[in-house]
């Protein structure tokens, strides 16, 4: 693998990192409440949520370039305040992503939430334990594999994005230029041995990531879903 | 003491006004009569507006705005059909509410708690482990474990055929008189109840119909439909003097005299228990019978005849000592025997029912 692949390669590495990180952050209270409300404005928020799986990242990444750029609401009040621009950096990725990957962290947890008794809850209540600490401990222990399945799959879709980087980030080497990105370029330019490189470590490496899921899930006891 | 005045605000409204004693209350009824939906109020877990007040300390007063949350109220709730917490194992279970509830540092013990309930031979197991009598008594261990100053039990014995209900109500009995927590104890087993439980509140469609000692109250008679009892019974207090396993039959004192009934449940020998008699299980001599295989006996008083005219048959309410049973017989032998009150005769009584 030549050096630009290499970073390339660290590249998407780091902000598939990122992105879970911060998505796992954001998705985990945005799932909960997902999960528990009853109030009207609960299925439209879903719709919005689900929408990165339907649109084409074309048309995300259209309105992101649009909304993120400095010259933007947005874009420019957040480079005001941090000198960083969300357009063409690995920041503006990291936030696309974010966007982008937000139903593969959401829905598993959001499922995982539903599939816990509601009684569990107000069991540990009854035990004198306050609400942030009753969902801490009697019901997150019982979502390990929604949080493993859905970690997982943000890091894997992140990792294979294309469309949304391409169109928010271009491809800078060593700032924005990933996997897919490299791939679509050494293809251009007939260069198809380093195209065939990085796309086998892609393949093996999504095959391993889904085969681990699927193994631990196979072995953590049926109960903790 | 427990004070409660509430309206839920749910779909299904339940209205009680009550004070409950420093004791364990039955709470009975027909299922569908607001029973759980009133301890989920008094628990913390339902919308109610009113009044909830435990120890002159208010937990819901909708007028000075006060709704202590749930996790702040001292109780101890075991629902209906109670799970463990499945990530965790019976041990994890038994400490969790020592590791994370707000009421720590009580005076119940871990290891006392654990040994009283016969756990230690269980702490490794996980929930899907254990069977469901195993289950229920670690549900209540694990609730006792939260330090609570109220019990709140809704059934906590339904589901489970009278070998695990055996198994347990000596747990919960010693618990009672070891620990003396106030409790409410929603129940529609006669027997639980008359078991365990010195008060009685009966509650149909949402509201208190009636409330007292508990056989007083089972004995009510315009109460007989509300409690699933279509025929005329009495209710009598007995002491157990012995259970027999090879004839499947408990000995007990009625007013001096001993009756063999079928098997009751394997409560302490000396304990007061309650039977249920049916009036048409009693016949009435006026002189002792003998070599009869009625072998449940007892000389009385007529103190009342209950004759409304119309069937064939009148009830006599025959007295002796404290006990009261009533005998329905055809309105021939009435005339015929002849009976008359204040005669003395003899209630051979054919069988009972427990509770």
């Amino acid at each position: 693998m030549n050096p630009e692949d290499i970073s390339a390669v660290w590249v998407t590495a780091q902000l598939a990192f990122a992105t879970t990180l911060l998505l796992f952050v954001v998705g985990t209270p945005l799932a909960w409440w997902l999960a528990t409300t009853k109030r009207w404005f609960r299925p439209p928020l879903e719709a919005l949520t689900a929408l990165p799986l339907v649109l084409p990242p074309t048309v995300l990444g259209f309105y992101l370039l649009i909304f993120l750029s400095p010259n933007s609401v947005i874009g420019g009040f957040f480079f005001e305040l941090t000198g960083i621009r969300l357009t063409f950096s690995f920041a503006g990725l990291v936030v696309a992503s974010v966007i982008y990957s937000l139903p593969f962290m959401v829905q598993p947890l959001q499922v995982a939430f539903e599939r816990v008794q509601e009684q569990c809850l107000e069991d540990a209540f009854a035990l004198g334990v306050p609400k942030l600490k009753a969902v801490l401990t009697a019901v997150f222990p019982q979502c390990r594999r929604g949080f493993l399945t859905a970690a997982v799959l943000t890091f894997a879709h992140t990792v294979g994005e294309f469309g949304v980087v391409l169109m928010i980030g271009g491809n800078i080497p060593g700032e924005t230029r990933v996997i897919s990105i490299a791939i679509y370029e050494h293809v251009e330019t007939i260069s198809y041995g380093d195209a065939h490189v990085l796309a086998a470590v892609l393949l093996v490496f999504s095959f391993l990531v889904l085969l681990g899921v699927f193994s631990i899930n196979r072995q953590l006891p049926l109960r903790a879903y | 003491m427990l004070e409660v005045q509430i309206k839920t605000l749910g779909d299904f409204q339940v209205l009680v006004n009550h004070s409950f004693p420093e004791s364990i209350t039955a709470v009975f009824g027909p299922s569908g009569s607001g029973k759980s939906t009133m301890l989920r109020a008094i628990a913390g877990l339902e919308p109610t507006s009113g009044l909830i007040r435990f120890n002159d300390e208010d937990w819901l007063n909708s007028d000075s705005g006060t709704n202590v949350k749930s996790h702040r109220r001292p109780i101890g709730y075991v629902r209906q059909n109670a799970e463990l917490f499945p990530h965790l194992s019976v041990e994890g279970n038994l400490s969790y509410p020592v590791k994370h509830s707000i009421r720590r540092g009580g005076d119940i013990g871990f290891d006392e708690i654990v040994s009283d309930f016969e756990l230690s031979g269980l702490l490794a197991r996980m929930p899907n482990q254990v069977s469901g009598g195993e289950t229920q008594r670690i549900v209540l261990a694990r609730s006792l474990l939260s330090q609570p100053s109220l019990l709140l039990l809704d059934e906590p014995l339904t589901g489970l055929d009278l070998q695990r209900k055996a198994e347990i109500l000596p747990f919960l009995e010693s618990m009672q008189s070891k620990y003396r927590i106030p409790t409410l104890y929603v129940s529609h087993a006669v027997d639980e109840i008359t078991a365990l439980c010195a008060h009685t509140i009966v509650l149909a469609e949402g509201t208190v119909r009636a409330s007292g000692q508990t056989p007083e109250v089972l004995e009510r008679r315009e109460l007989d439909e509300l409690l699933g009892n279509t025929e005329p019974s009495s209710i009598i207090r007995a002491k157990i003097l012995a259970h027999d396993r090879d004839y499947h039959l408990t000995t007990l004192e009625v007013e001096g005299r001993v009756w063999s009934v079928p098997m009751h449940l394997p409560l302490p020998l000396g304990e007061m228990t309650t039977l249920r008699v049916r009036a048409r299980d009693v016949a009435v001599a006026k002189v002792e019978p003998e070599s009869i295989s009625v072998r449940n006996i007892l000389p009385g008083t007529i103190v009342a005849i209950e004759d409304d005219a119309t069937g064939p048959s009148v009830d006599c309410v025959i007295e002796a000592g404290k006990t009261r049973l009533r005998a329905r017989i055809t309105r021939a032998s009435l005339h015929e025997l002849p009976l008359r009150m204040e005669d003395s005769v003899f209630a051979l009584v054919k069988s009972v029912t427990l509770g």
